[in-house]
């Protein structure tokens, strides 16, 4: 499945037309054991940039981003409960939440891969 | 990372480790090898022992017939009495009743004092001493490095090469030969369990660091975890819960202050402390429960039930031991009593927030 991602280190996959939104492993590395997740926001319309959930390890605490406009349509309760599995996510498959896309064409905002991981460096 | 950064001693260890490394002090120091909460929960496992490069601390002695009158003046301890090999934690005041450092000072069997200071102040107690000790001379020790070795099992480990360090008790420094290295070596640390602090040169540096490695209780630990672990153990941090305006008895540290030597205006900054012991002081140092999940960090706002903001947090983690956030933070002395309930602002919302004991995970010393 082709992976997508932000500067500010969200990892999306696409499935149609709703994105699946994660965190990067380089964004795991940065940020150690993560120790408590919380979700801003549930439902509802979200525009890009917009913060929708927060991440926080023993060392500091960062927010997860909407990569792109459309509706949240679900939120990843499981890592709210167990933290710990955003850090142990080696599969790059643990979800934040879900959005979908109000228009298609706004993936061509993302980075691939290559281009992440050259931003990265 | 800057190249203008200083590698200490173990530098090259840390990296064959797969340390990962953060700027601390003008250092290059790292911030953790297995993992923050691996390190910090080997280090409170009994019979283990973690071992921290500590060499961006600044080690100090103090020589001259007037060092201890002279370095007494500069802190509000019965500093006077100390017996040789026994070493106190005290700190250093300026002339408003701020604190320019906490350090623990020992004093030798030549009556020379040897004080160790925090990194990032080294060049600030440098300028003081010299600008206030005025017949003593000052060492400043820049070919020393300096390792801790933590834990309950650090004993047992030193312990395989030298005999004599179980005669040594919490708070006492001497000299010990270890595998033919004779090492300056203290029975303290800044973890809240047993453990040692050990002098080095770069002489003997490779091979006390592969020594001490080599046993298999023995883990590297990084800045990370000695984070969490003093907090767990209600200690200070230089830069968040102390600094130049906050005084010794608003940080807690009453224990540390001689009320004779107060009265007696005794040393820089004493007026400003018996002020305080008479007038009562306008914030004191607590132990924060949050009563969520979430953390809470430097820079979180307090408030009463009324909403009037009555304090802020000074330094917050989540607690590894204790499976929950912990932090330590200042408010208004009538909010100071164990259990009362007080809010933080966290993104926007009220979260209810408990004054707790400290220390949060009991302390291991051996006295």
């Amino acid at each position: 499945m082709t992976l997508y991602f932000t500067k500010t280190h969200e990892r999306i996959t696409l499935e149609n037309d709703v994105a699946i939104v994660g965190i990067s492993r380089h964004a795991v590395d940065l940020l150690g054991d993560v120790v408590f997740v919380e979700h801003l926001k549930t439902e509802g319309d979200v525009e890009a940039n917009m913060p929708l959930a927060v991440v926080e390890s023993t060392k500091a605490a960062s927010e997860v981003y909407a990569p792109l406009t459309g509706t949240l349509i679900a939120v990843n309760n499981d890592i709210t409960d167990n933290p710990e599995l955003v850090s142990d996510d080696t599969s790059e498959s643990v979800w934040f939440f879900k959005i979908k896309l109000s228009d298609l064409s706004q993936i061509d905002t993302l980075l691939d891969a290559d281009a992440y991981k050259a931003f990265t460096g | 990372m800057s190249d203008t950064l200083k590698n200490t001693f173990f530098t090259h260890f840390h990296q064959l480790a797969g340390a990962k490394f953060v700027p601390f002090a003008g250092y290059k120091m790292p911030v953790s090898f297995a993992g923050g909460i691996a390190e910090h929960n080997h280090v409170r496992i009994a019979g283990n022992a973690g071992l921290f490069d500590v060499s961006h601390m600044g080690q100090i002695t103090l020589s001259g017939d007037n060092a201890m009158s002279e370095f007494a003046r500069l802190v509000p301890s019965n500093i006077e009495t100390l017996l040789h090999h026994h070493a106190k934690y005290t700190v250093l005041m300026n002339d408003s009743g701020g604190i320019i450092d906490d350090c623990i000072v020992t004093k030798n069997p030549d009556n020379t004092l040897f004080i160790v200071v925090n990194g990032a102040r080294k060049e600030a107690v440098l300028q003081h001493l010299q600008t206030e000790l005025k017949t003593t001379i000052i060492t400043h020790h820049t070919d020393c490095g300096l390792l801790a070795l933590q834990g309950q099992g650090a004993a047992a480990v030193l312990g395989q090469y030298c005999a004599d360090i179980h005669q040594l008790k919490f708070m006492q420094s001497g000299f010990f030969k270890i595998d033919g290295m004779m090492l300056r070596i203290s029975r303290c640390g800044y973890t809240g369990e047993d453990g040692f602090e050990i002098s080095v040169t770069e002489q003997d540096a490779e091979k006390i660091y592969i020594l001490l490695t080599q046993h298999n209780s023995v883990q590297s630990i990084g800045l990370g975890a000695r984070d969490t672990l003093r907090l767990e153990a209600g200690l200070c941090l230089y830069g968040q819960d102390i600094d130049m305006d906050i005084s010794p008895i608003q940080a807690g540290l009453n224990w540390i202050i001689s009320k004779e030597r107060t009265k007696d205006n005794a040393f820089i900054g004493a007026d400003i402390l018996q002020k305080q012991f008479e007038n009562g002081i306008v914030k004191q140092r607590v132990g924060l429960l949050p009563q969520t999940k979430a953390p809470m960090r430097q820079g979180v706002e307090l408030f009463n039930e009324l909403d009037e903001k009555i304090g802020y947090i000074t330094s917050g983690t989540f607690s590894p031991t204790l499976q929950r956030p912990i932090a330590m933070g200042y408010v208004l002395p009538e909010y100071t009593a164990i259990d009362t309930q007080i809010f933080a602002e966290l993104r926007g919302k009220k979260v209810p927030v408990l004054i707790a004991k400290m220390p949060f995970v009991p302390h291991h010393y051996m006295k």
